[in-house]
């Protein structure tokens, strides 16, 4: 596959994430016939506690860089050429906002599907970016995750 | 030795003992050529704990050193102070 008719588009801000927040036809490209879309949002209970809202941070500089690493590892693993949009959310998000958007574009939907999940996955074990809970009886935890001592 | 001062950035549960908004000034001593790796990571909880007793330093045993580009290679060699970062265990999503 020719990696140089990938692209790559990454944002790590506060800047509010809707559904509508992504044009899908400024991406739509002429040899890709599949798209897939994921969206993850603020869940309103988490191990047995109520959650009210949940805080996000992040080392913005480094997490745009891996984000951008596991956008383009993403198509490789589907073996596959195309696009991949990644939009993570900082900042205090109450119940039901969106905090990540993925959309990939590919020519078949195997691949879409293959990469988009691919993209979650990693996301999830590698961008450095923390999540902090706050519970509807006053408390606040931040979530343990997965630990970046084996490099990135 | 060497006396540095290090402004290291700090993220996540990191953040509840930051002296200030998500940072650690450190006045460390070390030797001239020291490792990224546990090294550094000791003697940078050695030195914030000796400040801050309800600060564990085995929290840092999991965390990772950093600049704005890629996580440091433990055993590379401490050069710059500079733009340093220490991440806790990531769970974005």
């Amino acid at each position: 596959m020719n990696a140089s008719l990938n692209r790559i588009e990454i944002e790590v801000s506060d800047s509010p994430i809707g559904a509508d927040s992504i044009c899908l036809q400024e991406f739509i490209r002429p040899d890709c016939g599949a798209c897939d879309l994921f969206f993850g949002t603020v869940r309103g209970r988490n191990h047995g506690k109520d959650v009210v809202a949940v805080s996000y941070d992040a080392f913005v500089p480094l997490a745009r860089a891996e984000l951008r690493r596991i956008g383009e590892e993403a198509l490789g693993a589907a073996n596959t050429q195309g696009t991949v949009v990644i939009r993570h959310r900082t900042g205090k998000l109450a119940v039901g906002e969106l905090s990540v958007l993925i959309a990939v574009f590919t020519p078949h939907r195997a691949q879409a599907f293959e990469a988009c999940r691919f993209v979650i996955e990693e996301l999830k074990k590698r961008a450095p970016i923390w999540k902090k809970e706050f519970y509807r009886d006053g408390e606040t935890e931040w979530l343990k995750g997965h630990s970046l001592c084996g490099g990135l | 030795m060497k006396v540095e001062r290090l402004r290291l950035r700090v993220f996540g549960v990191l953040r509840n003992f930051s002296d200030e908004d998500g940072f650690w000034n450190l006045e460390l001593e070390h030797p001239v050529e020291i490792e990224t790796g546990d090294d550094l990571k000791a003697l940078i909880g050695s030195c914030y704990s000796s400040r801050n007793p309800s600060f564990d330093p085995a929290i840092l045993e999991e965390c990772a050193l950093a600049d704005g580009e890629s996580i440091l290679d433990p055993s590379e060699k401490l050069g710059s102070c500079d733009g340093l970062a220490l991440l806790p265990p990531v769970c974005g999503g």
